[in-house]
């Protein structure tokens, strides 16, 4: 038996001992796939702020679902699809919310923990400025694309591994993943991304 | 080699997913091509520099994962649903023939026996009594008054009977054909 199939039958038996009541066989399941949780719900809120609060909500989803999972062997489509609904309702709730005036102030400043205490100012100016030059052409892809981008750079997980979350067919991950490089390319360099292909 | 299928192989490379044979393919382009070349080395680069920010954005910011569940799962009302498991087909197609068989048993038994005996009421000019109970004068047959020395007829499936004693001591026995019955054909041999 491969690695692939061990950590599936290992991931079968925890999803039986959490749907009945197995707390720790929970956490250790959300762990095991908290990267690409975490992926999936940046991709759809947009940045890394909101995070946290709409993960709890995942988090007390799926305890609560868990139990009406009837084929073990599809917890993580059936995950991300969770995760999917429960971020999109995140965001709705926060566009209704009015924002103070701090956290807008707040918005523009860039967290001290992403700056490296080895580079000189200007380097850290330099890279700071890259980091947000990349991720905001990553930000402008179309959700399909950005979605699988993000799966793909968060964990490095394999095309199989991302068809089975996102339950598309492998040929149509690699797609995707060339055409998501060619647009951030594009957006870089400042070229125009032509008409949008439906894959 | 076309743009599109030479993106398709970078991808498969920096991504790991490449066969040798077009990892082969790969190399021959990039040797005999100088411009798959440049791509190819700007792909290698970005992709370094994409996971290394994604992962920086994504993963290593926000609260610890163990402080989010353990929230989650103090606001969350694990445990109290009653999880409900359907049982078996196999136990539950049992179950459905061992009712469906005491049904029927009980059905036959019950249409089996005899009639249960009314409760004694008072009538005004006489009284009824049990049948079950055997009397103690002879029974006296209406049509003719005469002495009926039949012996009590044994109870039947069809007919409710009881006996009633007018005010001058004489008693009678009154038979009612239940309406609802329907009698097995029977043969009694002969023909």
């Amino acid at each position: 038996m491969d690695k692939t199939d061990k950590n599936s039958g290992n991931e079968v038996a925890l999803v039986c001992a959490a749907r009945d009541g197995d707390k720790k066989a929970l956490q250790q399941l959300l762990g095991d796939n908290w990267s690409w949780l975490k992926g999936l719900a940046y991709n759809i809120l947009g940045n890394a702020d909101d995070m946290d609060d709409a993960l709890q909500n995942i988090c007390v989803l799926v305890i609560d679902k868990i139990h009406t999972l009837r084929e073990p062997e599809r917890f993580k489509p059936w995950l991300a699809t969770l995760a999917r609904r429960a971020a999109l309702s995140w965001r709705q709730k926060r566009s209704k919310k009015p924002q103070s005036l701090e956290t807008l102030a707040d918005a523009g400043i860039e967290s001290p923990d992403r700056i490296s205490a080895d580079l000189t100012v200007l380097d850290r100016l330099a890279k700071d400025e890259q980091h947000n030059t990349v991720l905001k052409a990553i930000n402008s892809l179309p959700e399909k694309y950005r979605e699988v981008f993000i799966l793909k750079y968060v964990q490095d997980n394999s095309y199989t591994e991302i068809a089975e979350i996102m339950e598309i067919p492998v040929t149509t991950i690699q797609i995707r993943l060339v055409r998501a490089r060619r647009m951030i390319q594009n957006h870089l360099e400042g070229k125009p991304n032509n008409k949008i292909p439906r894959t | 080699m076309n743009q599109e299928y030479l993106e398709i192989l970078i991808g498969k490379y920096i991504d790991g997913e490449i066969t040798p044979a077009e990892e082969l393919m790969l190399q021959d382009e990039l040797h005999s091509n100088e411009a798959s070349k440049n791509l190819f080395e700007q792909y290698i680069r970005f992709s370094q520099t994409a996971q290394q920010f994604v992962q920086a954005e994504v993963l290593d910011s926000g609260k610890d994962f163990n402080d989010i569940f353990n929230d989650a799962w103090q606001q969350s009302d694990h445990g109290s649903h009653i999880r409900f498991s359907w049982p078996s087909a196999k136990f539950i197609g049992g179950l459905a023939s061992g009712l469906a068989a005491g049904f029927m048993l009980a059905l036959i038994v019950l249409t089996g026996q005899p009639s249960q005996p009314r409760p004694t009421n008072h009538i005004p000019g006489g009284e009824i009594s049990n049948a079950a109970v055997t009397p103690t004068i002879p029974i006296i047959n209406t049509q003719n008054n005469a002495i009926d020395a039949r012996e009590i007829p044994k109870p039947r499936q069809t007919v409710d009977y009881y006996y009633y004693t007018d005010d001058n001591g004489k008693q009678y026995i009154i038979e009612n054909y239940r309406n609802s019955n329907v009698t097995n054909a029977s043969y009694d041999g002969g023909l």
